[in-house]
């Protein structure tokens, strides 16, 4: 006799199309909050800086000069390209391809983990120049730049190794059966996230390290 | 950004309906149309490809030029840059416009706030 095994489904069942619609949208508002409370979050730690790089102009432009764009460019593009592979695993689960969606989303979660580990070779740059931690207010020529610099970034760095687990989680509820083309909303609240970080850096990248 | 014809049939549908497989298609198809031509490439792709060239754009900017009108510029490049990734990737053009006002709340507000921090003298007592 053969045997059967069944595997209960952590998903609540499929309701109805119309309910299950205001579901979705109830479960992305909800995100779209918790967005909303982000942007206050980091409006204060990128208004923070912008106030005082408008006092030190010069010390900024020292910080630019000395660092130059080369590896922040890099590091942008792979959030933009991590962006782009985090739609194109979306749009293979509204495929129903299981498969093709992890690989998106394995070199999602890969070009995290790269933009971190190119944040930290930047911040050891940073280091070496002098540009550090400097609560009490040092007297180096970069004094008070540290603080502000490194409570945006490292946040938003925090943001991307959260994003990196959660992708992973996304990864494996998906390898569960957890998703398919008539139910993506935990992929697409996911995807909400990484956008979001996304976005976070190209303000980031602009008002830090171009102007 | 992408204009491909579809035949609905609207007896059948609401608006609502149509409205989001219209979306849909747009984001499943092989395709893109972009001012007239086009492009063989999916919308998310060719949004990728725009967010790539603006960038490097910025760069080449900030790189060339130093006076006040690059930082205009430059912001203005961030603006379209996030704009589009909120817009398409976020899917802000489809979903429902709460979600748009619930992000642009907290925006229109710490933009005011953040300007009127700029007008108050540094190291002022207030």
């Amino acid at each position: 006799m053969s045997e059967i095994t069944l595997h209960e489904s952590k998903q609540p069942a499929l309701l109805p199309p119309k309910e299950e619609a205001i579901r979705n949208d109830n479960y992305k508002f909800a995100m779209w909050l918790y967005l909303a409370s982000e942007v206050v979050l980091f409006a204060i730690l990128i208004g923070g800086f912008v106030i005082w790089r408008v006092q030190n102009p010069e010390m900024v432009a020292r910080m630019h000069d000395s660092l130059g764009v080369g590896l922040v460019s890099v590091n942008t593009f792979l959030l933009l390209t991590s962006s782009w592979s985090m739609v194109m695993g979306m749009r293979e689960i509204m495929r129903d391809n299981v498969a093709g969606m992890q690989k998106w989303f394995a070199a999602t979660a890969v070009l995290g983990v790269i933009f971190m580990v190119l944040q930290y070779v930047e911040y050891s740059e940073l280091a070496h120049l002098g540009i550090t931690l400097d609560f009490a207010g040092s007297s180096t020529e970069f004094a008070g730049l540290g603080v502000r610099f490194y409570s945006a970034t490292f946040f938003h760095g925090i943001h991307v190794f959260v994003g990196v687990i959660w992708c992973l989680l996304v990864m494996r509820r998906a390898q569960q059966g957890a998703f398919s083309s008539k139910r993506y909303t935990g992929v697409e609240v996911f995807g909400l996230y990484w956008h979001f970080v996304d976005v976070v850096w190209i303000i980031i990248f602009t008002i830090f390290y171009l102007v | 950004m992408s204009d491909h014809t579809h035949n609905h049939a609207p007896t059948t549908e609401t608006a609502h309906e149509t409205h989001h497989d219209d979306a849909h298609a747009e984001v499943m198809a092989e395709t893109t149309t972009l001012l007239g031509r086009t492009l063989p490439f999916p919308l998310y792709t060719v949004i990728f490809g725009i967010l790539g060239i603006l960038t490097v754009a910025e760069i080449v900017i900030a790189e060339l030029f130093s006076s006040w009108v690059k930082i205009v510029v430059l912001l203005a490049f961030a603006i379209a840059k996030a704009a589009l990734v909120v817009i398409y990737y976020m899917h802000l053009k489809t979903d429902s416009k709460i979600f748009t006002l619930v992000l642009l709340l907290p925006v229109f507000i710490v933009t005011i706030s953040l300007m009127f921090l700029l007008i108050v003298p540094y190291g002022s007592a207030y």
